[in-house]
């Protein structure tokens, strides 16, 4: 199960308007790895999507991956633990945890 | 010899695969415990990766997949160690049959919250059932768990991740450092030693200057396992243990005589050297210690029979050159491929490793009988224990093969109460002859020699004298000279 809050190949999902030229103006670009329904992978991607509707408005694009159905990008991105934040845009880290810590977030996101 | 049987043993004994290492599976009574854990522990250095690997690589090359997930090792670092051992990885793992996961800890990731090992499970579950794999070694288990930075929480995650691969029924072997001294960290290795099937202890020490690796079972839960340490050196083509479970002192009865070479000797021993019998000649510098292994040499060579000569004292060609005065032709039965010299420095070597090329010339050559010049040469190596213990092995492997062993010591003091026995291995040998220095009356000094031991052979307990001839050794049989004191 793949869930993907923006597909590049439709231009356009419901939390990046059509009305910005997403391809272009897209500023933050993050997979978030969970494990089915654990506890924790549901926690964080509460916390993440709250974050983004928050804080990053229409500038992003977020990939929920469920790692029991996509074990692949999980070896490919060495991701041991879930669930497990990588944000790929502007600048490349991986947070680990439930994202419960929103600060720490913003932080490496450099928006606070 | 200490094996160690549970109660349990002979209800429901546990499956086993072989590990496909060298002397392993006798340690282990068959091999690793399937779909259970195995748990490798020891100190940085020690071969717990080199030793799991083995077992990966021999299990893909039957054509069993395999999973290696590697917490602190690279890859390509992984590849070229194996390939210096002449297993091929990458071509293992073009086959689909080898899966190396590089999955190393990123130290710039940060944390916010909770998480688990989740991902690690589904991804070793969805690469499993893609190869068809039942076989895994996680590689620094301790190193991995340590993103956690909360020992409650790895202690939580071990459990999960042990239960996780029972449940799956995964043959695992895990490795984790041995960490002494740090109550801290300690309490989940110990957890480990609880929760895994089967453990194994690595350790390298360095005694004299010299490392010496040595492998013990801790533990194997429902099978017996032999309890000792045992020496294991890496080669270059790979694991080789060399368990003692080997080492049953229950030969069969020496039967059939051969001649020593020296007609005097012969009468002597009441007919010659049994074959396949351990000889001891001890004796000071210039005795004739070598003259006499050097005529057993020609005289079974000339036979036809062949006999691997070790010398860990001299060159094959200074052996050559100093035989042809006493008269004994030593090089054209070496052209002829009867006669095999293994001149080596004891210093070169560990002992084990010494006695694994010794081995592997044995195979290669299959000699008739050996030569040992000297054993006290073999001290060198390292300990005199260790040099005990290559030799009782290496009259072992003799008693095995059926080889005659004659081995000799050079005693540093003419003393009577030198060691006379050898380092200690009189006891375990068939044939004890001593040369000596002595002085008669007239100020004269003589050759004398005595036949101390010779198991199954009515020899004579007398002195005799001899000489080193341009013929050989020549021993007066009249009895001990009256010129002696």
């Amino acid at each position: 199960m793949v869930v993907s809050d923006h597909n590049p190949d439709q231009q356009k999902n419901d939390q990046s308007p059509s009305k910005m030229d997403s391809s272009k103006q897209i500023k933050y670009k993050m997979r978030l790895f969970i494990a089915d329904h654990e506890h924790n992978s549901m926690i964080a991607e509460k916390n993440i999507k709250k974050i983004c509707s928050d804080h990053l408005k229409n500038n992003f694009e977020l990939q929920v991956i469920d790692v029991f159905e996509d074990y692949t990008a999980a070896i490919e991105e060495n991701i041991l633990v879930a669930p497990a934040l990588v944000i790929d845009y502007p600048k490349k880290v991986k947070i680990f945890g439930n994202l419960r810590n929103k600060n720490k977030v913003l932080t490496v996101l450099e928006l606070i | 010899m200490a094996l160690n049987n549970s109660p349990a043993d002979n209800k429901r004994p546990i499956k086993k695969i072989s590990t496909g290492i060298s002397g392993l599976d006798e340690v282990l009574q068959g091999g690793f415990p399937q779909n259970r854990t195995t748990l490798i522990k020891g100190a940085a250095g020690t071969g717990k990766t080199v030793l799991g690997l083995e077992f990966l690589y021999r299990s893909a090359l039957q054509g069993e997949p395999v999973i290696f997930i590697s917490f602190e090792e690279r890859a390509d670092a992984l590849r070229e160690n194996a390939l210096a051992a002449g297993w091929d990885l990458q071509a293992l793992e073009e086959k689909g049959s080898f899966f190396l996961w590089e999955a190393k800890i990123d130290h710039s990731t940060e944390t916010s919250g909770e998480f688990s090992i989740e991902s690690l499970l589904a991804a070793i579950k969805g690469k499993a059932e893609q190869m068809s794999c039942k076989r895994i070694l996680i590689d620094a288990v301790d190193v991995f768990l340590r993103i956690f930075q909360d020992p409650v929480k790895e202690k939580q995650e071990l459990y999960k991740l042990h239960d996780w691969l029972t449940e799956q029924k995964f043959t695992a072997i895990l490795t984790t450092k041995k960490i002494l001294n740090q109550s801290e960290n300690t309490f989940y290795y110990e957890i480990l030693d609880y929760m895994a099937d089967c453990v194994i202890l690595l350790d390298l020490r360095v005694i004299h200057q010299v490392s010496t690796r040595r492998l013990r079972i801790i533990k194997y839960r429902g099978s017996g396992f032999y309890s000792n340490e045992y020496p294991y050196i890496i080669t270059h083509q790979g694991n080789v243990i060399m368990p003692i479970t080997e080492m049953k002192l229950t030969h069969k009865p020496l039967k059939k005589k051969i001649s020593s070479g020296n007609p005097d000797l012969d009468i002597l021993l009441g007919g010659g050297y049994y074959r396949g019998s351990s000889i001891l000649i001890s004796g000071p510098t210039g005795s004739g210690k070598t003259t006499l292994a050097a005529t057993f040499s020609h005289s079974t060579c000339s036979q036809g029979n062949r006999m691997f000569f070790i010398s860990f004292e001299e060159s094959e060609e200074a052996i050559i050159e100093a035989m042809v005065s006493p008269g004994i032709d030593l090089s054209h039965l070496k052209e002829k491929g009867n006669l095999q010299f293994h001149t080596i420095l004891p210093e070169a070597l560990v002992a084990e490793e010494h006695l694994w090329r010794i081995l592997q010339k044995i195979e290669q050559f299959n000699p008739h009988h050996i030569v040992v010049d000297a054993i006290s040469a073999c001290q060198r190596m390292s300990t005199e224990a260790a040099a005990f213990d290559f030799l009782v092995r290496l009259i072992n492997i003799c008693k095995q093969h059926k080889l005659t062993c004659l081995m000799i010591n050079q005693l540093q003091s003419n003393e009577y109460q030198a060691d006379i026995s050898g380092i200690g291995i009189s006891s375990i040998v068939d044939t004890l002859i001593r040369l000596q220095y002595i002085e008669n009356n007239k100020k004269q000094v003589l050759r004398d020699l005595l036949i101390l031991k010779s198991r199954g052979i009515h020899h004579s307990n007398q002195h005799y004298l001899y000489s080193i001839t341009d013929n050989g050794i020549q021993i007066d049989r009249s009895g001990k000279e009256k010129g002696v004191d």
